[in-house]
């Protein structure tokens, strides 16, 4: 080993292209793993749908065929913020606690803000990145296949779980709330593990929470309502084909108040016929549906990734100040 | 209160700490701990485990916020705690350009002549590496970034005594030529002879005593003699012992008075550092002086 003497090195601070170097450095492997996984799930939802869109077939693929691919790669942004949560963030700061380099990485001439906003920004914009890029490719996939049925038919909808919450913009809105929610646990319990875990039960929890409790009522839900009777009944179906959220459903009385189905009916008719004289005279003068229309999905979306990226924002911030205030003077 | 860290603006002083306190919830880690280390001194900070050292090198390295007093360091400071950490997917290679890239002066010379002299592969993981060689990992690093005041907590803990003394040595070389000043924590004296040349001394988190060695030693005498209650010339009782029928007096004579001679069944010799450590520390635990 021969050693050259090389002048020292004089700056004046410490800059980005240092933090990308240390980010890359550090964490290439988990950005490098989802990146390619992600990447190459993308281009071949992308390949997919071009082959799809020219031949107008969907027979391809073998068993799992090109609409079991189609939901795969719809099924796939699902997980990715809890991914990044977990994978990403959570170890991001607990684990530098737990090895004890952040006493030597914060010892450099670098505070542990400016480091904490390196990383917030380095691997958060990437998250972010990815998440929307998939989310993208998925919905292109998904409109392919729907290219190919009539209008009716098409099996992704607006309002669907899955293309929902594929749209970039909601995506952002999770990847960012999954990496904010892990850097703030791990900043604040200093454990990996226990934040990993916190990541994963806290992100799904909020998801669905929001999903089941909250997502229908963004906005005042439209209210369908027709008489009740034999030959009234709303088309099955009806709704599906509209293609709204459906929020709920169920019976009024003549004022137009909620009823609740009257059990004893399905218990003591004996035909159709006294089942309706039954349900009459319990009070129930009609139907109603509440729901959606599919012209909000749109709104909603923007509701949604306000939803997650609010709280995203607020907890990077708190991640940020909690680092640094925990260190450095 | 108010905690001021700025740079000392006199060339003359590396550290200046004055009523320096830091509490972990209600208990003192430091307290009202005052004491000024001149430049280009290598000075050890001695102390009983829990006296505080590492708190008090995590206030100066900027790691920890005091609450209370002030610590003042003059330029660079270069702080490796007692774990010598590293990144264990970091080959010593990769350290290295870390150090160059997150600090505003790196001397890569340096840094690299360190790693060369401890025979340390630049390739290979640290994680990978032994204890003592991450150690010098963790050293390189610090003396790459050229810091005016080199901090090192039990720097020589996992290192073999050959090791504990080549470090040692190239330590001393590292102050000669780059003229920075060395803080270095330990509780075993015996490592200290010959290296340090001034002394802090912790217990409780309180400052005990501080000063140059040379001269603090100097002031001090040890004399053995046939048991008795008094010492046989003035001073401050620092330690008696008495055993069977000798009694032990380490004194701390008066200053500016010309060194006593004694005379008849005594006998004088002078004070090692280990042997003023050791009675202060003594000292501190029966409440003698506190």
């Amino acid at each position: 080993m021969t050693v050259t003497a090389v002048p020292v090195q004089r700056r004046d601070k410490v800059g980005w292209g240092d933090l990308v170097w240390l980010t890359w450095r550090q964490h290439r492997w988990s950005i490098g793993g989802l990146a390619v996984l992600l990447g190459v799930g993308a281009v071949v939802c992308l390949v997919v749908a071009a082959v799809v869109r020219n031949t107008g077939r969907v027979d391809m693929l073998g068993v799992i065929g090109v609409y079991g691919l189609s939901q795969l790669a719809a099924m796939a942004p699902m997980g990715i913020g809890a991914v990044i949560g977990v994978f990403w963030a959570a170890p991001l700061v607990s684990r530098e606690y737990e090895q004890k380099t952040s006493v030597v990485v914060w010892s450099q001439d670098l505070s542990p803000a400016r480091w904490t906003l390196g990383k917030i920004v380095l691997l958060g914009v990437p998250a972010v990145g990815l998440a929307a890029g998939f989310g993208s490719s998925a919905l292109v996939l998904a409109r392919a296949v729907n290219s190919t049925f009539p209008p009716e038919w098409q099996p992704y909808q607006p309002f669907q779980q899955f293309v929902f919450e594929a749209s970039p913009l909601v995506q952002i809105g999770y990847a960012a709330f999954g990496f904010g929610l892990g850097l703030a646990l791990s900043a604040l319990t200093r454990r990996t593990i226990v934040a990993m875990a916190l990541t994963l039960g806290g992100f799904i929890v909020a998801r669905m929470v929001v999903a089941i409790g909250w997502r229908p009522y963004y906005q005042t839900p439209v209210r369908e309502v027709w008489p009740y009777g034999e030959d009234s009944e709303r088309p099955y179906g009806q709704l599906a084909q509209d293609h709204g959220l459906h929020v709920d459903g169920g019976y009024l009385d003549a004022a137009g108040r909620e009823v609740d189905f009257p059990m004893v009916c399905a218990r003591t008719s004996t035909d159709g016929n006294s089942f309706q004289k039954c349900m009459a005279d319990h009070g129930v003068v009609s139907h109603f549906t509440d729901y959606q229309p599919v012209e909000r999905a749109g709104t909603f979306q923007v509701i949604e990734f306000f939803v997650f990226a609010v709280p995203a924002v607020a907890l990077l911030v708190f991640a940020y100040h909690w680092v640094k205030r925990s260190h450095r003077i | 209160m108010t905690t001021v860290v700025e740079s000392v603006d006199t060339t003359a002083l590396a550290v200046r700490t004055q009523g320096l306190g830091k509490r972990y919830r209600t208990k003192w880690a430091l307290r009202d701990c005052a004491f000024e280390l001149p430049a280009g001194r290598v000075a050890a900070l001695v102390g009983a485990n829990g006296a505080g050292k590492t708190t008090l090198m995590s206030v100066l390295a900027g790691l920890l916020k005091p609450d209370e007093g002030t610590a003042v360091t003059s330029g660079r400071v270069a702080f490796v705690s007692q774990d010598k950490p590293v990144y264990r997917h970091f080959s010593a290679a990769d350290m290295l350009r870390m150090g160059a890239r997150l600090n505003t002066v790196w001397d890569q010379t340096r840094a690299e002549r360190w790693l060369e002299r401890f025979e340390i592969p630049l390739g290979k993981a640290c994680g990978k590496l032994s204890g003592g060689q991450q150690a010098q990992v963790a050293f390189a690093l610090a003396i790459g970034s050229r810091p005016t005041v080199l901090m090192l907590d039990e720097p020589l803990a996992n290192l073999d005594p050959l090791a504990r003394r080549e470090v040692t040595a190239e330590l001393l070389t590292e102050v000669e030529e780059t003229g920075m000043t060395v803080l270095l924590s330990t509780h075993v004296v015996a490592e200290l002879g010959g290296v340090a040349d001034y002394l802090l001394l912790l217990a409780h988190g309180r400052l005990l005593a501080g000063g140059d060695l040379d001269e603090l030693l100097a002031r001090h005498v040890l004399y053995t003699g046939p048991k008795s209650d008094v010492p046989p010339a003035l001073g401050t009782v620092v330690e008696a012992r008495h055993r069977g029928n000798q009694s032990t007096f380490l004194l701390e004579l008066p200053e500016d008075q010309p060194r006593p001679v004694v005379a008849g069944q005594w006998t004088e010799r002078p004070v090692t550092l280990e042997d003023y450590v050791l009675a202060q520390l003594a000292a501190t635990r029966k409440g003698i002086g506190a």
